[in-house]
């Protein structure tokens, strides 16, 4: 029962931290050479947190600020129809929020008892794939899942994005250890020559 | 290098490491950030004695790993990420350049890139300390 209390709050102060820019459509041509268009990034602001950027391909500029967070790390990507899926992750949850690209409005999908990171979507835009880590089993079962949570291998999670405002199932320390078992470690999409 | 990094490729219904078929580069060398697109496997390719040497070029790969496309990276990268668009036609490129107090310290810039059917384009240098992270297209 601890440890929900300690998740749903995790959950609720990731939302908070998240800022709304004014909606608008997004961009989703093509330049010559075949390119998208506009590309993402996130833009840190020292110790203010933040920025998720939509930016020119053909020279980088920004053309618009479309999430803030104060602390939350942010990840995103564009689906097959266009729209832009972001995720913005605490230590200990996470919001799946979808923009229309029609609208640029934004909509929660989701929102997650975990970090999600390195996040990727499916070709039918159904399922979202992230990483995670097993970091609250010390709380559960100081036995066999003891141990500092954040050092444990990573998880390779795939989340289905349909329904509304969900939320992901509460992880057992049994469901922990076979996903941690059956798991993918990271690595392979960012590296450090140092 | 230490340990070689291989690519492992997964049944995407059963992944396992077990099962997972694997590409290895060629002698003395190991793959990173790895990127699936239509056209084949986009990686970093890196080379050398150190425990982590810097990728030097991106390869682009057959599922069998034939090496059949590469294009050079700039000397001293440090920080490297690859993503590809909804389409999996095209890859977006981070290489934050710049390390240590040597000479791989003296000019420090993020290179933001796309990899597409016309080759490897620069879209942007930003000079200094990287503040900015390629998320996707």
């Amino acid at each position: 029962m601890a440890i929900a209390a300690v998740i749903v709050v995790g959950s609720v102060v990731a939302a908070r931290h998240v800022d709304q820019p004014a909606a608008a459509p997004l961009p989703t041509g093509v330049l010559p050479d075949g390119t998208p268009s506009t590309f993402l990034t996130v833009d840190t602001r020292g110790s203010h947190g933040h920025i998720l950027r939509l930016r020119d391909t053909h020279d980088g500029r920004p053309l618009r600020d479309l999430v803030r967070t104060r602390t939350d790390d942010i990840d995103a990507t564009r689906a097959v129809d266009g729209s832009l899926i972001a995720v913005t992750s605490s230590s200990c949850g996470a919001s799946i929020v979808r923009f229309d690209p029609g609208t640029g409005r934004r909509r929660v999908m989701r929102r997650l008892h975990e970090s999600a990171t390195e996040i990727a979507v499916s070709p039918d835009g159904r399922r979202l794939a992230y990483i995670t880590r097993p970091f609250c089993p010390t709380f559960h079962c100081p036995g066999a899942c003891s141990g500092p949570g954040m050092r444990a291998p990573n998880m390779l999670v795939v989340a289905d994005l349909r329904g509304r405002g969900g939320s992901a199932p509460k992880r057992t320390c049994r469901g922990i250890r076979s996903a941690v078992s059956a798991g993918v470690r990271t690595g392979g999409t960012s590296s450090s020559a140092r | 290098m230490s340990a070689p990094q291989q690519l492992l490729i997964f049944d995407a219904a059963h992944p396992r490491f077990a099962t997972a078929s694997r590409l290895s580069a060629r002698h003395g060398c190991g793959y990173s950030a790895p990127a699936w697109t239509n056209a084949g496997i986009i990686a970093a390719e890196r080379c050398g004695e150190d425990s982590h040497p810097p990728p030097h070029r991106l390869v682009r790969l057959s599922p069998s790993g034939a090496v059949d496309g590469s294009w050079p990276l700039p000397d001293c990268v440090d920080g490297f990420w690859t993503r590809t668009d909804a389409s999996h036609t095209n890859v977006l490129v981070q290489a934050d350049v710049g390390y240590g107090d040597d000479r791989c310290g003296s000019s420090r810039f993020s290179r933001v890139a796309a990899l597409g059917e016309g080759g490897l384009r620069t879209i942007i240098d930003q000079p200094g300390e990287p503040t900015t992270i390629t998320s996707g297209w």
